[in-house]
């Protein structure tokens, strides 16, 4: 099952550039996916303002990412949380 | 000079197209083409969104056909989109592929005659907001904030000769350099008959790409775009494809109910590799150069450009990047 809050923990302890380096990773598999019709407007919305914005690394937008990832790609977002609890 | 656009296939929500638009742009591209498909979103409305949400990049509409929308309507409708941002409009026109068409119930009858038909339409529209000829006679009661240069979408020898003859520019839906090459002939043909020459003339070589280092998923992405590119192929090219039938007309049942699962496993990487350029980021700088060189000035990057979009958009644009200063 995947935990939004223990996402949100990992998140915390990373460096700047480890922080960069998963966002570009998060929003390419976000951007690649098939599925985003299951993904809220609202949801797909917010992360396209942050990025306008330069607000990316905001702790809120690494969980809408999450979050958004967790329904279009379930199995590739798991995988991302192991790895990061690995680290 | 080259320039340089990409392709957005409005089939996710607006919110990815948007972002898209916006790294497109960032990435320096000129422009975005919306391709048109009556299974996915307008491209005519989500073009009136980006065009206010970018600021650099040209929005072309196309390939939007005279069939499902009338001549009249697509002049109407870019005329509107001038409104939204002036000369950062294009549109492209062509006769749509025969298997979509008829899915939707619309006959595809005298191709030639239908495009040009709607060329002059949507020129005389743009240019004098009103046209008189045969049963049309039609106005606008507003004026177009700019012109919107005319595309046609071509493939077969005669709609390509006929884009040189009445087109401001012409989309080439091929992706390897043999086909361009021979289409650009056949351009040619066209431009000379009207008189003109190829520098007024913007000629775009529409490449489908799916770029990646895994060959693998980079041709399992493009499989479902090599499926329509093979519906939509003239009955020569299929004949010199050595494509049967029985074969071909599996692929249009597939494509119809969008079955990707079991197109993957009928479609063999050797045909989509014909279809759709697949390879490496080095790959494509090879073709890239072999495109200018036989004189194309625009080339289109066309979807799904890779299995990861936003790693494909950043290796394509350093290749592009770099062309662009080889040839200033």
């Amino acid at each position: 099952m995947v935990s939004l809050e223990e996402f949100s923990e990992i998140i915390r302890r990373l460096s700047s550039e480890e922080k960069k380096k998963l966002v570009e990773d998060l929003l390419d598999i976000l951007l690649s996916s098939v599925n985003l019709e299951n993904v809220p407007d609202e949801v797909g919305w917010r992360i396209t303002e942050a990025y306008r914005e330069g607000k990316m690394h905001d702790l809120q937008i690494f969980r809408e990412l999450a979050y958004a990832i967790s329904i279009a790609e379930p199995s590739k977002f798991t995988k991302i949380l192991k790895e990061l609890r690995r680290e | 000079m080259i320039i340089f656009s990409s392709e957005i296939v409005p089939k996710d929500p607006l919110w990815k197209i948007d972002l898209l638009a916006y790294l497109i742009e960032e990435m320096g591209l000129s422009g975005v083409w919306l391709s048109e498909h009556p299974h996915n979103r307008s491209s005519f409305i989500t073009a009136s969104l980006l065009l206010k949400r970018v600021s650099q990049l040209w929005i072309g509409v196309g390939v939007v056909n005279p069939y499902t929308i009338n001549p009249f309507v697509i002049a109407q409708l870019t005329a509107s989109l001038t409104e939204i941002a002036p000369n950062r409009v294009k549109i492209a026109i062509g006769a749509g592929d025969k298997t979509t068409l008829e899915s939707i119930g619309v006959e595809r009858s005298n191709p030639l005659e239908k495009v040009r038909e709607a060329v002059t339409i949507v020129r005389r529209i743009l240019r004098e907001r009103r046209v008189t000829m045969d049963n049309v006679d039609g106005r606008l009661d507003f004026n177009p904030r700019s012109y919107a240069p005319i595309y046609i979408g071509a493939q077969g020898p005669r709609m390509l000769q006929l884009a040189g003859e009445i087109g401001d520019g012409v989309l080439v839906n091929y992706s390897n350099p043999e086909d361009l090459k021979w289409a650009y002939m056949q351009v040619k043909i066209g431009i000379d008959r009207s008189s003109r020459t190829m520098e007024n003339f913007d000629a775009a070589a529409y490449l489908t790409l799916s770029i990646d280092n895994d060959i693998e998923k980079a041709a399992k992405t493009a499989a479902p775009y090599a499926a329509y590119v093979l519906c939509g192929l003239p009955e020569k090219m299929i004949e010199d494809l050595d494509i049967d039938d029985k074969f071909l007309n599996e692929v249009k049942e597939t494509v119809k109910k969008a079955d990707w699962l079991k197109l993957y496993s009928i479609l063999p990487v050797e045909i989509i590799k014909k279809m759709v350029l697949v390879g490496r980021p080095s790959d494509l700088r090879e073709v890239l150069e072999e495109v200018v060189e036989i004189g194309y000035r625009h080339i289109v990057l066309g979807a799904p450009l890779g299995p990861r979009i936003l790693y494909s958009l950043k290796e394509i644009c350093k290749i592009t990047g770099e062309l662009i200063k080889l040839h200033v």
